[in-house]
């Protein structure tokens, strides 16, 4: 396109091309050129620039915890996926020369000799702290060797025991992550259980109890939670989760719970929860707790 | 370790060479779609069906495009899959039914702030509404485009390797896209 063949027309047909740079250097040139003696199309471009400016912000979030919340089902779909195919690392030995076939018998025997050697020199014997068992594995990947032997590459699971206190980090990583494990109820609760009974002045703690509570779909988790956030019944954050639990948890004890801790602090803040409630609870308990609550902060039980 | 190596570690089953791939590229996955579905569940979806695909096809990426462009190619699949789904189904209703009731997807859009003013409100109202309607009338192929170029900044060279057309088609499609988006948008804005 040469530059006599600018007119107004191509011009503003090119304007959104020019501002996402993908027009050639003899466009660009040429569009530029048009523009400094063009007082009509420089008002378009500002148009123009003023619409991507628009749609910039029409850019939908992210919701908050989504990206975690993927994160976290891939894990349990990763798992998923290489779960039927687990076996041990001696089973998977054992089926060797027959997934190699007969003629590769010979190399699947010394594969056989060659992880047994390595695996006597290179499994860990002992480490502080830490006790190894016998690892589950599976043979991943399957490579022969010039000189006759087999490479194996193998995934192994190795069942570790670690002890230490919650300030560890390595520690408390690790049990903010089985808060999180979907697969394993039983483990959320125990996690919960130190956390109520450990954890009480640790920030990434108060935020997995929070979590917990209100997305967890185990009634017996969210209870654990709500035991653990007692000490944090005062701060902001934790009255503004008590308040949407008491509204919207479908389980009554997680409901009479989470009154009874937003209620320890006579706050004008839960007036509203609490006239909410008022219209909503059908449990005589918590109807009872609410409308106490509200007599002793001089509140009508019934908003207006 | 490199792209290059870890993708080499993936391959030979090292999961954390795979889950560090993920985390290179996951951020950027979740925005696309995301945005383009306005759906908080089917990214949620989107991103789970796409990594387990390259999981699960990892081993047969002979490294003959960038893996930036491979992942893609599996994410634009997957989603012009679904939006196609969409349109046939009718389904670009802003109402989606969810667990807590009915739930205007078009929420997931930030609103300009209007301080209090009615006029701009209502201005701000429409804007959504319109969108909306463009949104509709941009065919899935064109939407994408205009996703990958204008919020994840891609080329257009790159996104017709992704699409698996030309630069110049790509081209064109954008140019589709922000047409619409001009008459329908032009006097918002």
């Amino acid at each position: 396109m040469n530059r006599d063949a600018m007119n107004c027309e191509t011009v503003r047909r090119n304007l959104s091309l020019f501002l996402y740079d993908e027009l050639s250097l003899e466009e660009e040139d040429a569009l530029q050129s048009h523009l400094e003696s063009c007082q009509g199309c420089q008002a378009a471009l500002a148009s123009e620039q003023a619409m991507h400016r628009g749609l910039d912000r029409l850019e939908a979030p992210v919701p908050a915890g989504l990206l975690v919340q993927c994160r976290n089902g891939l894990r349990s779909g990763l798992r998923e996926a290489s779960a039927p195919a687990r076996k041990s690392i001696w089973q998977s030995l054992w089926d060797l020369p027959l997934l190699l076939g007969p003629a590769l018998k010979p190399m699947g025997a010394v594969a056989l000799v060659a992880v047994g050697f390595l695996g006597a020199r290179f499994l860990p014997t002992s480490v502080p702290g830490v006790q190894a068992d016998t690892p589950a594995a599976k043979v991943r990947y399957i490579t022969s060797e010039p000189d006759g032997s087999v490479r194996l590459v193998v995934d192994e699971t190795r069942q570790r025991t670690l002890t230490g206190s919650l300030d560890d980090e390595r520690i408390r990583g690790l049990l903010l992550e089985a808060a999180k494990d979907p697969a394993n109820p039983g483990l959320r609760v125990e996690t919960m259980d130190i956390f109520c009974k450990r954890g009480s002045d640790n920030e990434e703690v108060r935020t997995a109890l929070l979590q917990a509570l209100q997305h967890d779909t185990n009634v017996g988790v969210r209870l654990k939670a709500l035991e653990g956030l007692k000490p944090f019944a005062g701060d902001v954050e934790t009255r503004k989760a008590l308040a949407r639990v008491l509204l919207s948890d479908e389980n009554p004890g997680v409901r009479a719970q989470a009154v009874d801790l937003l209620v320890q602090q006579k706050n004008v803040d839960t007036v509203g929860v609490l006239q909410e409630l008022m219209r909503r609870e059908s449990n005589d308990y918590i109807r009872l707790r609410g409308q106490r609550a509200l007599r002793e902060m001089n509140a009508s039980v019934e908003s207006f | 370790m490199d792209e290059t190596a870890l993708i080499k570690a993936a391959q030979q089953g090292d999961q954390d060479a795979f889950e560090q791939l993920v985390r290179s590229y996951d951020q950027n996955v979740l925005r696309l779609a995301m945005n383009l579905l306005r759906s908080p569940e089917d990214a949620y979806d989107i991103y789970q069906e796409a990594f387990l695909r390259v999981y699960k096809n990892l081993g047969n990426f002979r490294f003959d495009c960038s893996f930036h462009t491979w992942l893609y190619r599996i994410v634009t699949n997957l989603c012009l899959d679904h939006l196609r789904k969409r349109k046939v189904r009718k389904e670009e209703s802003t109402v989606v039914e969810t667990s807590e009731g009915p739930l205007d997807r078009m929420t997931t859009v930030p609103e300009e702030r209007v301080d209090g003013d009615p006029q701009r409100k209502l201005l701000s109202h429409q804007l959504k509404e319109r969108i909306q309607n463009v949104l509709t009338d941009l065919t899935p192929r064109e939407r994408l485009v205009f996703e990958m170029r204008h919020y994840q900044g891609m080329r257009l060279r790159a996104i017709g390797e992704v699409l698996g057309t030309t630069e110049e088609a790509a081209k064109n499609c954008l140019f589709r896209a922000t047409q619409k988006m001009r008459a329908a948008l032009g006097d918002f804005v």
